[in-house]
């Protein structure tokens, strides 16, 4: 029985919800059960923002702390919140965009520094995987497709679910946009393959 | 084939991954629900934004209506379903406070054909000002209540409301919570049935409850209770499952919880599983807990059903220990997590419970809160007060977006009770000689500022009302209300704006257009000037920056000297400190253009020109 918890955290705006939706229907195609908790309401633009997305045979859509397989941070210093559900095993994937706090921006907090960052994950796993998503859907024009440059390097990064399953997937939930779409993830998707590679 | 028409025609056995709150707009459906109504709110918007899709694209249900509050959206679905429809009214949990009284005299009526209010509460808060308890609503109206552990049973249960409402010609209180809402989770979808609407034959003995039909109606009420206790001694909803000697009683979204708890910690245990919550099945928990070793009752918030357990046992003479909230196993506060359960569940059985792991880190993480989005009018209307009004001014504040002005850099947020409410805050501080700001919403306005206003001007209140009237009920997601033109359906109605209402009552009052500083501070000045004895009101209009089309951007020239008065005054999220000047990301800026008017040096200018702003002021007002 497939089994794992997944952890989206970002900045509302970036996507973090369609993100955990897109994991969720790639594994309903899989035949699989599928649990997502996410945060609605308030205005939550420029917010902390977290999402679960629980496959398997699960009843809760919450994720227990030092109880997940994967981690997608899709900013910076919000990966520090995630901190309380790592464990040894647990696979970071860090998109090291920045997007100031508004304390950060009116200079009354300083913003963490990106080795800072890494260490604070490093003490719970070993496992992490950085890459500039939004630089990457940068180059390819397309500064909204941060998120599914994740989804891209989430699909290379795990081996439970096939690639041409998370293409349905993304066919069935995107009315808009799907071909730049579709290169925002192969992007992600080959950048981590060759990542991966070189890694040996 | 979209989300909605799937929702709206999708057919028996199809599949669909849905929030709980989608589940619970196609269990509507498929009761065959006629009118539907709401005002909006979260945990509880979505039910609908998907049923003013799927009633004015696809018919289901035929009437949907966002009303201008919960009162008004609860008297027109409770009198459509005694006139014979199959209705239903949907609100977040404090909106039943405002619909509380309608919902106590409904139960003393009853009614025709089936009629569900459904009531999403929001335990933790993650979008309220409070986390009561709508459970209690249940016993104080003597209404029978149900309640769903994930998006399936939301959609079935729904059924199950109206069966149980036909039955006993009562309202029945769907009661869910924000976890069970935002919840995804795959549906199996059922089959939609059509409704005859039932006759509805005058009978002012029964539906006009004066004080002789009131007291004969109170006795129907008690004996429809007790008719209402059989079906929750029979209905599957009350039901046992796996078995052991530790007996676990829980209901809604604290059954996944308690279920993967017992997994965890691996012991045997039988679950009295509750979906209908009120009133309880006496004799099924009696017989559930008289052989137990051990009763543990797991539920959020207040300790409602452990109470009623617990004179269960006490008056059926049952000697069985029983935990809870009121040994301090589980906490009142917040809403539950597994871990949570697990630690509750320990703590009864007397076993090792685990060491919280420190969490070293998450104190290094800037503090995030939610903030005005970039080119937000409000910030605009905010500086604009703070540059004419002394900072000793008390700012009521109001439900909204707006409220998001207690953040830095405005702090303009002193006080807060619910919608509706600045304007009665700001008359009571006025009272103590403060001068006082209300600030509320176009939205807010319609739904529960205008008896304030009433009140305002027929009590002589010395207090500024401050319209932030941006066409939308932004927070929950953009839906229509009176000043928009446009109804829950899409269809065009007739505009009402909130100055009609100041010009009705004779109260001086100005409108303007707060992307224009220099203008808005002189109407605002006047204003003032012209404001006597009683209220004076003034509507800051400029649609929500999110439905509004960007049209040019601004970005910030060599006059800057970096004394970052942009960023000081308006917080707007596109502006930025870069190398010891102001910057402006473009693709965050909305080309509002009101921070190049708050700086002192020119040091900000557009790259299109302002004309298309202009007609957007205009269109939006026409």
């Amino acid at each position: 029985m497939v089994e794992f918890n997944v952890v989206l955290v970002g900045v509302g705006g970036q996507g973090v919800m369609l993100l955990s939706e897109l994991i969720a229907e790639t594994a309903i195609l899989h035949g699989l059960k599928v649990a997502v908790s996410q945060q609605k309401g308030l205005a939550q633009r420029g917010g902390s923002i977290k999402a679960f997305v629980r496959v398997g045979n699960v009843k809760t859509p919450l994720i227990d702390d030092g109880s997940a397989d994967f981690v997608l941070a899709l900013e910076l210093a919000e990966s520090l919140r995630a901190l309380r559900y790592l464990n040894r095993e647990t696979k970071v994937i860090l998109n090291t965009q920045r997007v100031e706090s508004i304390d950060v921006y009116l200079g009354t907090e300083k913003y963490p520094g990106e080795s800072e960052v890494l260490n604070a994950i490093k003490s719970y796993t070993s496992k992490v995987y950085t890459l500039d998503a939004h630089g990457l859907a940068n180059k390819i024009g397309f500064p909204l497709g941060a998120n599914v440059v994740m989804l891209g390097a989430f699909a290379a990064k795990q081996n439970l679910l096939m690639k041409e399953k998370f293409l349905e997937a993304m066919k069935r939930k995107l009315k808009k946009m799907l071909g730049k779409n579709v290169e925002a993830f192969e992007l992600g998707y080959n950048e981590t393959v060759k990542d991966l590679k070189n890694q040996g | 084939m979209n989300l909605f028409e799937k929702i709206a025609c999708g057919g028996l056995g199809e599949k669909l991954l849905l929030l709980g709150n989608e589940a619970i707009a196609r269990g509507l459906i498929e009761a065959g629900v006629i009118v539907a109504t709401t005002y909006p709110g979260t945990p509880s918007s979505e039910i609908g934004n998907t049923l003013a899709v799927t009633s004015s694209k696809y018919g289901k249900p035929r009437y949907f209506e966002f009303s201008t509050n919960e009162k008004v959206a609860f008297e027109v679905a409770a009198s459509a379903a005694v006139a014979g429809l199959r209705s239903c009214v949907f609100m977040k949990h404090v909106g039943l406070n405002v619909a509380a009284d309608p919902l106590m005299s409904s139960a003393y009526i009853g009614t025709n054909a089936g009629f569900t209010v459904i009531t999403a509460d929001d335990p933790g808060c993650w979008s309220s000002q409070n986390e009561q308890d709508n459970r209690y609503y249940a016993y104080l109206a003597n209404l029978p209540m149900l309640e769903p552990s994930n998006s399936q049973e939301a959609k079935d249960m729904i059924r199950d409301a109206f069966i149980i409402s036909e039955k006993l010609e009562l309202p029945v209180i769907f009661r869910v919570t924000t976890r069970v809402s935002h919840t995804r989770g795959k549906v199996i979808l059922g089959k939609i049935e059509t409704q005859k609407p039932k006759k509805f034959v005058k009978n002012p003995g029964r539906y006009v409850p004066i004080p002789a039909v009131a007291r004969k109606r109170r006795l129907v009420l008690i004996d429809k209770i007790n008719k209402a206790r059989e079906i929750s001694e029979q209905t599957n909803l009350n039901r046992v499952e796996g078995s052991g000697d530790i007996g676990i009683i829980t209901s809604g979204v604290s059954y996944n919880y308690a279920m993967e708890a017992i997994a965890k910690i691996n012991i045997e245990a039988s679950i009295l599983k509750l979906g209908m919550t009120y009133p309880l099945p006496e004799n099924k928990i009696k017989n559930f807990i008289k052989d137990k070793k051990q009763v543990i009752i797991i539920e959020e918030l207040e300790p409602l059903i452990e109470n009623t357990i617990r004179s269960i046992a006490q008056r059926n003479n049952v000697k069985v220990k029983i935990n809870g909230k009121h040994d301090n196993f589980f906490p009142l506060s917040g809403e539950f997590s597994t871990d949570i359960v697990v630690d509750g569940i320990k703590k009864a059985l007397n076993m090792e419970t685990n060491k919280q792991m420190k969490i070293k880190q998450a104190e290094k993480t800037p503090f995030r809160p939610p903030i005005f989005c970039p080119g937000c009018p409000h910030m605009a209307s905010y500086h604009i007060v703070k540059r004419v009004l002394s900072p000793r001014t008390i700012w009521a504040s109001d439900i909204g977006c707006y409220t998001l002005a207690i953040n830095k850099p405005f702090q303009m947020a002193d006080i807060l009770y619910c919608m509706g409410s600045s304007i009665g805050a700001a008359m009571g501080m006025s009272k103590a000689d403060k001068v006082a700001v209300a600030f509320i919403g176009d939205s807010t306005f319609f739904h529960s500022g205008l008896p304030e206003l009433v009140n305002a001007v027929y009590n002589k209140h010395n207090v500024l009302v401050v319209v932030l009237d941006n066409g939308t009920t932004a927070m929950t997601g953009h839906q229509p209300h009176p000043g928009t033109g446009r109804t829950g359906m899409g269809e065009k109605t007739k505009v009402i704006l909130p100055e009609m209402f100041a010009e009705a009552l004779g109260i001086p009052y100005e409108v303007t257009d707060p992307y224009n500083i220099a203008l808005s501070v002189k109407a605002l000045r006047r204003l003032l000037k012209r404001k006597g004895e009683g209220p004076a009101l003034i509507v800051f209009r400029r649609s929500c920056a999110l439905i509004r089309p960007v049209e040019q951007v601004y970005i910030i020239n060599d006059k800057c000297t970096g004394c970052f008065a942009c960023i000081n005054s308006l917080g707007c999220p596109a502006l930025r400190k870069r190398n010891g000047n102001a910057i402006i990301l473009s693709n965050l800026c909305r080309g509002c253009g009101v921070c190049s008017q708050v700086c002192p040096f020119e040091a900000i200018e557009s790259v299109n020109d302002l004309e298309t702003e202009k007609k957007n002021f205009l269109n939006f007002t026409q």
